[in-house]
């Protein structure tokens, strides 16, 4: 500091450099610009180059193809678009599998859509029983992992086209069910939307809550029928809560992998995300950044109308915040009815699935629906060369042991870095609003939000298989893993984190600027006590998603890295149906568990981590 | 000493101009209020003194030292310039007890224990708060949390104080009982005090300075008497007083080194012992004396209400009367002007009621029309 005595402004000469050099200094004095500057320097490299590097590497040959016509690897191309779109494989490579992947997420919007609005209305509009149960049972679904549905599909309904043993209808009935019923499109579209459905339910719910039956009962007090009211005056007021259940059950279908791998694949029923998988199975690499660019323009499509719709009507989400209490419609004489089809809806969509899942796992040889087949070897029983060549049962398998540790080491590694990252850069997002910076950050941090989990795991498949600057190859390493499922998480953390950071004031961290605290001290003695609530339900829900994710990893474990998940796949690949089923039994378990801590210690709350 | 000086300070946001060549000096000791309507760049000003934000010319001067020169880059960080301040949402750490709050400050200079103990009991004693020492602020009312955020403050002895607009959130009779609160603690504390109010009122009743604002622009710093007396434009005489100052149009007819005759809609009035009164200005308009429009200012408390017809009066009709207790507020009609006269006591008048009024000239500000600034001052 200078004194002032008689020198003014325009007598102090400093050369252009050092006002430079002490304006940056300045800046990066700033602990917020430093972190800034470091995040969005990470977040270019994790999210945007390997973006950049899938699109200009689907214009260049790959080394088979190279070595193959004779022309050095990385020459330009456009092969791989052309194979694509117009050539005499196009059809069964991409254009089926579009429309497949097109026809499925549309019919699953459209039936999760029916189902949870349905089931929305009796559970906040009704005189429906048991509210508290159904609300509780039917978020329970969506816990439940999508292809957990698809694996109880293929034991009820499974027949002898794909060989081995019977499903349960078939052991039951003497009769094969029909192919449509036991592959490809139905019940792929039914799987997705009981598990789905939930979207749409929540939203739609939360929206029915907010507007209040007030804007109902005064459009009875005109005396418009019940009906009337419903079509005139509810519908319309749901409506953007439909729009955006309607985009995210749709970006989410598409992006499925789990549930059109079990039920379609093996009959040649390909969707977009199986095909890329395919794809890279067979070596045509380029071939599956091809169709994972298409998988992500079509994901960006939609939640760009998303964006669109939801911006032109959010005033009219927000009419009437207060919620008076509604008289409840009376479901009359159809009340024992409608509450019996409610139930029955909940057995076939979370208990049945659940006990033929369990069931599976306690029977020796499959298929054989008697009780002296029952045995409980699959869980506990030790190596035995007689059963599934001798695989012994998972609490004896050193195998199922190294995934679980593995999943459990993954997962908690995953939220608490996601977490801590989504609170850091939520800060940074909330305290920079009005700056280039912040918003850079939350656009950048949103954007794999966009990226299916496949098409995301393909890109990090090529990335990751050499050495970047100083990054070494992490291609079949645990860090890799963790570091596609932090990126994979990132928008839901930093969505989460932002949300928890505006609620805490900025005067707040000022009081302690002025009292000469530095930032290390104003993140963890104020920050971070202030946001714990959301911290710790961020981490939950974080947890738990990671505890289902399939389509992300399959790419990229080893048999050192494996996880539960990806164990699951490879028993049911090699037809060790009862190893699966118990594998996801015990993933199921771990679920309901850490869901259950979740309810009792903090208020964390399933319905908010919704398309997390 | 501790003297904050402001030079030629100017601050953006994105594009917007918020401070507009601020230039400011506060002595040691003062109690300077920063006045304004919201919007105005008086927080503004305060965060820059602070160095909770950074101006992007100018500089800041406290205590003979540049503690803000954007010239070359050089910022002191707000904890180097030994001031501390209350926020308008007192911004107390709901996570921590009242002591934690309090000593906050101290733990970071890391200060012994019992010496922290110490001076937090005496800062929360100066406060009268000792009792809730370990209460969480979400136990304390409003007026209490208030009596926190000064605790914290002054805790570590600064040498300033900033308040900003601190009484804002309280109910209108705890902040009748805070103003006094705070003077005493001026007082008592002799630190230099900054505070930041849109309320004349309070900015009337503690300041022994007051800065007046409008759009980033300082517009008049003086003693509140001579901002009430003699604001300098029309907008500082509109915006000061309760009930609002009148305003009357006219055209300067006459005027000699010694008086002016102003001719109005309503009748003719001369102003006297111009060589007093007369700030410099009035030069300007001499030279075209009986052309010049000018607009007369008088408080509503400087009307003389008459019910008989006297010289030098002129007539008027009630048109509303607000009673208020302890004075009347009358709303009269000379000519086609509304003028607002207030009188102390319950007075019996009657809508509708004829009165004459005399207009105290020596009370009266006039302002030149052009500029909107003073040319005659009110003695």
């Amino acid at each position: 500091m200078v004194s002032t005595s008689e020198s003014s402004i325009n007598e102090r000469h400093i050369s252009k450099f050092h006002l430079y050099m002490n304006r940056l200094k300045n800046y990066m004095q700033n602990p917020q610009n430093f972190i800034s500057v470091v995040a969005i320097v990470v977040l270019l490299f994790l999210i945007a180059l390997p973006l950049w590097e899938i699109f200009t590497k689907s214009f260049q040959l790959q080394y088979r193809d190279a070595m193959r016509i004779g022309a050095e690897e990385g020459t330009g191309t456009i092969q791989y678009w052309k194979t694509a779109f117009a050539s005499n494989i196009s059809n069964a490579m991409f254009y089926t599998p579009l429309i497949n992947s097109l026809l499925t997420s549309l019919s699953v919007s459209f039936l999760g859509i029916l189902i949870g609005g349905v089931l929305a209305w009796l559970v906040t509009r009704t005189d429906l029983p048991m509210k508290k149960f159904f609300s509780f049972i039917l978020v329970v679904a969506y816990m439940v992992p999508s292809w957990c549905k698809a694996l109880a599909w293929q034991i009820l309904f499974k027949n002898e086209r794909i060989g081995g043993y019977p499903g349960m209808f078939q052991a039951v009935f003497n009769v094969a069910p029909p192919d449509w019923i036991s592959y490809g499109f139905f019940p792929i579209v039914l799987s997705l939307s009981l598990h789905y459905f939930v979207f749409s339910f929540l939203l739609i719910s939360a929206a029915l809550t907010s507007i209040g039956g007030d804007l109902e009962e005064m459009a009875e007090i005109t005396g418009a029928k019940r009906g009337t009211i419903l079509m005139k005056i509810t519908f319309p007021l749901v409506m953007p809560a439909i729009l955006s259940s309607f985009i995210l059950t749709f970006s989410k279908a598409i992006g499925s992998f789990g549930v059109p791998a079990f039920l379609g694949m093996k009959v040649n029923y390909y969707t977009l995300s199986t095909m890329i998988y395919t794809n890279i199975r067979n070596r045509m690499t380029t071939q599956a950044y091809v169709l994972s660019i298409v998988l992500i323009l079509v994901a960006s499509f939609t939640v760009y109308l998303n964006q669109k719709a939801i911006g032109k009507r959010k005033s009219f989400t927000t009419i009437g915040g207060k919620s008076t209490r509604t008289n409840l419609i009376k479901l009359k004489r159809l009340r024992p009815v409608i509450t019996g089809l409610v139930l029955l809806f909940v057995f076939l969509c979370v208990i049945l699935p659940l006990f033929v899942l369990v069931w599976q796992s306690v029977m020796l040889k499959p298929g054989v629906y008697s009780l002296d087949n029952l045995t409980l070897h699959f869980w506990i029983g030790e190596s035995n060369q007689a059963i599934a060549d001798g695989e012994a049962g998972i609490f004896h398998n050193p195998r199922i042991w190294t995934s679980l540790i593995n999943t459990l080491k993954l997962v908690s590694i995953v939220s608490l870095i996601a977490t801590v990252v989504g609170l850091l850069l939520g800060y940074l997002i909330s305290r920079g609003r009005k700056k280039l910076s912040g918003r850079f950050i939350e656009q950048i941090s949103f954007t794999p939000m966009l990226i299916p989990s496949i098409a995301l795991s393909t890109i990090y498949l090529s990335m990751f298989s050499r050495s970047h600057l100083f990054i070494p190859v992490l291609y079949g390493t645990f860090s890799l893993l963790v570091l596609i499922s932090i990126v994979k998480y990132l928008p839901f953390a930093v969505r989460s984190g932002t949300s928890s950071m505006l609620q805490i004031h900025s005067e707040l961290e000022e009081a302690a600027k002025i009292e000469g605290a530095p930032w290390v001290k104003i993140f963890s003695k104020l920050i971070l006590p202030l946001a714990k609530g959301g911290v710790f339900s961020a981490f939950l829900l974080i947890f738990i998603s990671g505890m289902k994710e399939l389509a992300l990893i399959m790419l990229l474990v080893t048999p050192e890295t494996s996880t539960l998940t990806s164990l699951t796949y490879s028993y049911t690949e090699s037809g060790y149906a009862q190893f699966s089923n118990a594998i996801t039994t015990l993933i199921i378990f771990i679920i309901m568990v850490v869901n259950f801590i979740a309810r009792k210690v903090s208020k964390a709350d399933i319905s908010k981590g919704i398309g997390g | 000493m501790s003297r904050i000086e402001l030079k030629k300070v100017n601050k953006f946001y994105d594009k917007v101009h918020i401070l507009k060549d601020v230039d400011l000096v506060i002595e040691q000791g003062d109690f300077m209020t920063l006045l304004g309507p919201s919007g105005c760049g008086k927080t503004t000003t305060l965060r820059v003194i602070s160095g909770l934000e950074n101006p992007q010319s100018g500089e800041v001067i406290i205590d003979g030292e540049r503690v803000a020169d954007p010239h070359t880059g050089k910022f002191a960080p707000p904890s180097k310039r030994n001031l501390n301040l209350v926020f308008q949402s007192y911004a107390l750490w709901p996570h921590m007890t009242v002591f934690q709050n309090v000593a906050f400050g101290l733990t970071i200079q890391k200060l012994p224990k019992h010496e922290i103990s110490e001076k937090v009991m005496s800062a929360l004693d100066r406060m009268q708060i000792r009792e809730y020492a370990q209460r969480y602020p979400s136990e304390l009312s409003g007026g209490q949390q208030q009596r926190v955020a000064i605790a914290r403050a002054i805790v570590s002895q600064p040498k300033i104080l900033l308040l900003d607009e601190p009484l804002s959130n309280l109910d209108a009779k705890l902040r009748v009982d805070m103003r006094a609160e705070l003077k005493r603690l001026h007082k008592e504390l002799k630190t230099t005090i900054i505070y930041v109010t849109h309320d004349q009122v309070e900015a009337l009743t503690l300041s022994s300075k007051i800065a007046v604002y409008f759009d980033g622009i300082l517009t008049q710093c003086n003693t509140p008497y001579e901002i009430y007396n003699n604001p300098s434009t029309l907008k500082v005489a509109e915006f000061i007083g309760n009930p609002k100052i009148n305003f009357l149009p006219g055209s300067v007819k006459a005027l000699t080194d010694s008086s002016m005759i102003i001719e109005s809609e309503f009748g003719v009035l001369e102003f006297d012992k111009l060589g007093e009164r007369s700030n410099g200005m009035l030069k300007r308009i001499s030279q075209a004396a009986d052309c010049c429009n000018v607009t007369m200012a008088i408080r509503p408390e400087d009307i003389i209400v008459s019910r008989e017809e006297r010289t030098g009066y002129f007539a008027c009709r009630i048109s509303s009367i607000l009673p208020a207790g302890s004075e009347t507020l009358m709303e009269l009609e000379l000519g086609s002007h509304l003028l607002m006269a207030k009188e102390i006591g319950l007075q019996q008048y009657e809508v509708d009621d004829h009165v004459w009024i005399f207009l105290k000239q020596n009370r009266m500000n006039v302002y030149e029309d052009n500029d909107a600034t003073l040319i005659v001052r009110a003695m």
